[in-house]
């Protein structure tokens, strides 16, 4: 387990890039991701003493704060996401300059992948979590986590040839 | 991470959230606390000031010497009475008058003798 500890700050420093990460994979602007994030993070604080594994609860917190963030919003934003990708606008990683131009090419392929592969992926390159956990935050079987992982490498494998290749 | 793919990946950083939601945090999970001990000095001190301001206003029952003053020095003493009753039932009479009298305004309301002891006097 990373971070921990009974300080909630460095929990958040550990994990809040993390999870704003995973959260922006399904909501459409940054200001209403980090409202996620702020309300799941309280959420998983208050109640974590009853998580069987802490990150894996961790991100289950998000994944919930955004579906009902989704479910709970306006029209207007409804219509947004049925076409939810992460905006063009706001960059998803922090980078040199020299690297921007690759940054911008393995944002636009994480946009071209399907959700659930995609939250795979997120949860286990930069959440740092294990095919058990990311079932346990998911709700779906390991097995399953897996596949979609090795999925979404590949997909965004092609992607990223297509890309660069002239 | 043996994929050089996953590698590239991981090498990228996801970008924090803003402080401004770690302050909001802060305030969330730590201002129950912080805001409970300001509860807690703010009833402390306000309990102290209505102490000491009831100590000084409040009338105390003791004498400047410390002692409780429960005779009033206005009332005839047992020698007087005795005086009186050698004399004449007149003078005696004059002093049971006296004596029936209101008492005085500084007289203690809690409990009064009807005779002052002057023990210099009959010793």
């Amino acid at each position: 387990m990373r971070g921990g500890g009974e300080d909630w700050s460095s929990w958040f420093r550990e994990y809040g890039p993390a999870m704003l990460l995973f959260a922006r994979q399904a909501l459409p602007d940054l200001a209403t991701a980090e409202d996620a994030v702020q309300e799941a993070f309280v959420r998983f604080w208050k109640s974590r003493a009853s998580a069987e594994d802490v990150p894996a609860y961790l991100f289950a917190c998000v994944r919930n704060c955004v579906r009902e963030i989704q479910r709970g919003e306006s029209r207007r934003l409804r219509r947004d996401q049925a076409t939810a990708r992460p905006e063009l606008t706001e960059a998803l990683f922090d980078c040199p300059l020299e690297r921007d131009e690759r940054r911008t090419l393995v944002e636009a392929g994480l946009r071209q992948l399907p959700c659930e592969q995609r939250d795979v992926l997120v949860l286990k390159i930069w959440g740092g979590l294990s095919f058990p956990q990311i079932a346990a935050a998911l709700d779906i079987p390991a097995n399953t986590a897996a596949s979609r992982y090795r999925y979404a490498l590949e997909k965004l494998r092609e992607l990223l040839v297509e890309v660069t290749t002239p | 991470m043996n994929d050089p793919l996953e590698r590239e990946l991981a090498s990228f950083r996801p970008r924090p959230p803003s402080p401004r939601w770690e302050n909001a945090l802060h305030d969330r999970l730590d201002g129950g606390h912080r805001r409970l001990f300001q509860a807690a000095s703010v009833a402390l001190v306000a309990a102290s000031l209505l102490l000491a301001l009831l100590g000084t206003r409040s009338p105390s029952p003791r004498s400047a010497t410390g002692t409780v003053s429960l005779i009033d020095e206005s009332l005839p003493t047992f020698q007087a009475y005795h005086q009186g009753l050698t004399d004449s039932p007149a003078e005696l009479d004059a002093l049971l008058r006296s004596h029936d009298r209101e008492p005085g305004a500084g007289a203690p309301q809690t409990w009064q003798p009807s005779y002052r002891l002057d023990l210099d006097s009959v010793n």
